[in-house]
């Protein structure tokens, strides 16, 4: 793997959505996608999933099941919505000193879960905002019990340095816990969610968002995202032992799960 | 038929064994399904005995790799240190992560278990059955070595199990939920594959080298004595579960009388194939 980061090459090409860029740009690109969407981030996401993203990520922080001891660093989750959901699994089980570090790559997306945060009454000391990029995390080694990244990793340029990252930075018997768009195993599905995909979404991303690009680029992306295994064979890779993946609706999102022994 | 000349040679034939001689002639469909069973959990048996005799030559490590090994290593510790919370958690996950963080590592690593309590259940329960296997093969080597300890198949049989049935004492408040959680579908096969296992273990040092069908059936018979003694223990309240030993030696003699009628009576058959049925219902 370090070989990789040595050899800092610049020229090189990856994919943006369909599009094929310089591996210097997609960050920028999606740094700029993120920032137009921010502010209807949340709304978008009911709206093309008719709400089913709630039920996506309650079941994923249950199969998570912090406890009082747990340190959890959420990547990716600007606007919340993990670490929220983290707080109060653990206020229902009467764990009111619980704290969560949320980290992302742009502000405009920690902006909005300061916001929510405030309006839901989450005190600051519960919840700490880190900019941060997941690629180059700014904290230290094993300093975290727990690591999720949802709907993250799919918009990052280099996956496998984001699982080295998470693997540094957790303690031993640390978890990592992903959620991603993944691949359905059904064609008759899989044609129908294409379907949808591709003519409802950006249309409907016009007409709430305003915008279409970024989600033309939303649902190109999912499709550019490796499957489960080949995703599972990526995190054991990267040093993660006993992984595993659950499939969520048919495969529409998958819960990757690893432990770092 | 196969008559009493076709008892195999091993000591415990004397008792609790081949009373349903006669019936691999009258039910074939039955006997095939039954052995089809029984084949695949022999095969299993087998594979196990196998790796645990490696082990004890110390040429198996070749065979996994380290890091599966390490991995067992861990989640083993965490089960052990799992256990003294059962009795406030319950076979639960919130056990798991106590236990967990008993051996310093975090309570989030209860997702190392994904059946949660049952994982714990089959730990507790695989544990146990090696313990009496390690016993009972000592004790056979003793026996072996010193004739005045060898013991009665009845005396050797009702011992192990008493043996067995003491080991869930420490945690027997809690073992109704245990039972039922192996009770639950998926964790069936497991329950069914371990208290196969037992058994075979006590009839195997029983002295039971037997090759036809009494093989099986001596081991249903053997199961249902021990799971309708365990469902008797979780309710006796008398001193040191008296009762529970006195209900266990009524079974094991029912057992041998049952194997005598049955022995001199013609319709072996059909009261044979009620008797496997019931047996594996009780197992179940």
């Amino acid at each position: 793997m370090s070989y990789m980061k040595n050899e800092e090459d610049y020229s090189r090409e990856t994919h943006f959505g369909f599009e094929t860029v310089k591996e210097s740009e997609k960050a920028e690109k999606v740094h700029s996608v993120f920032e137009v969407v921010a502010s209807k981030y949340d709304l978008m996401n009911d709206a093309m999933s008719f709400g089913i993203h709630r039920i996506w990520k309650d079941i994923f922080i249950r199969r998570l099941g912090p406890t009082a001891d747990t340190r959890l660093l959420d990547v990716a989750g600007g606007t919340g919505d993990i670490a929220f959901r983290f707080l109060n699994y653990l206020n229902a089980a009467e764990n009111l000193n619980a704290c969560v570090t949320v980290c992302d790559i742009n502000e405009a997306m920690l902006d909005v879960g300061r916001l929510r945060a405030k309006k839901l009454g989450f005190s600051s000391e519960q919840i700490s905002w880190l900019q941060g990029d997941a690629e180059k995390l700014p904290v230290n080694d094993a300093s975290f019990t727990a690591y999720t990244i949802a709907f993250g990793i799919r918009n990052v340029t280099h996956i496998d340095r984001v699982l080295e990252e998470a693997y540094r930075v957790l303690k031993p018997g640390g978890r990592f816990m992903c959620l991603e768009f993944s691949q359905l195993n059904n064609k008759m599905l899989q044609w129908m969610y294409d379907q949808y995909s591709f003519q409802v979404i950006p249309v409907m991303g016009q007409l709430i968002a305003e915008q279409w690009k970024p989600y033309q680029y939303l649902v190109e992306s999912i499709r550019q995202f490796p499957r489960q295994e080949d995703f599972k064979s990526m995190i054991q890779n990267a040093g993660f032992c006993q992984v595993n993946y659950e499939n969520l609706s048919f495969g529409i999102v998958a819960i990757h799960s690893g432990f770092k022994l | 038929m196969q008559g009493s000349s076709a008892l195999p040679t091993g000591s415990a034939d004397t008792i609790l064994t081949c009373y349903f001689i006669n019936f691999t002639n009258c039910v074939p469909s039955y006997y095939y399904k039954v052995s089809c069973l029984g084949y695949r959990l022999r095969g299993l048996w087998i594979n196990r005995r196998h790796s645990s005799d490696t082990t004890q030559d110390g040429s198996s490590s070749s065979r996994e790799e380290d890091g599966t090994k390490q991995e067992d290593k861990i989640k083993n510790e965490i089960l052990r240190a799992s256990l003294p919370f059962v009795h406030k958690h319950g076979w639960t996950k919130n056990a798991i992560s106590e236990g967990a963080q008993a051996v310093g590592y975090p309570g989030t690593a209860h997702g190392l278990f994904p059946q949660g309590g049952a994982d714990l259940i089959q730990y507790f329960y695989v544990t146990c059955n090696q313990e009496l296997a390690e016993a009972l093969k000592n004790e056979t080597k003793a026996a072996a070595a010193d004739p005045s300890k060898c013991k009665q198949p009845a005396v050797f049989i009702h011992d192990a199990v008493q043996k067995r049935l003491c080991m869930i004492i420490p945690y027997i408040s809690k073992w109704p939920q245990a039972l039922a959680i192996m009770t639950l579908p998926p964790n069936v096969p497991a329950a069914l594959a371990n208290v196969l296992t037992l058994v075979d273990d006590i009839c195997y040092y029983a002295g039971d080298r037997s090759v036809d069908f009494s093989w099986y059936s001596r081991r249903v018979a053997l199961a249902g004595i021990y799971k309708m003694t365990e469902l008797y223990m979780i309710q006796d309240k008398s001193a040191n579960f008296e009762e529970t030993w006195h209900f266990l030696g009524r079974r094991i003699e029912d057992a041998s009388q049952l194997h005598n009628y049955l022995h001199q009576s013609g319709e072996v058959s059909q009261v044979a194939k009620e008797g496997v049925t019931a047996a594996f219902i009780t197992v179940c």
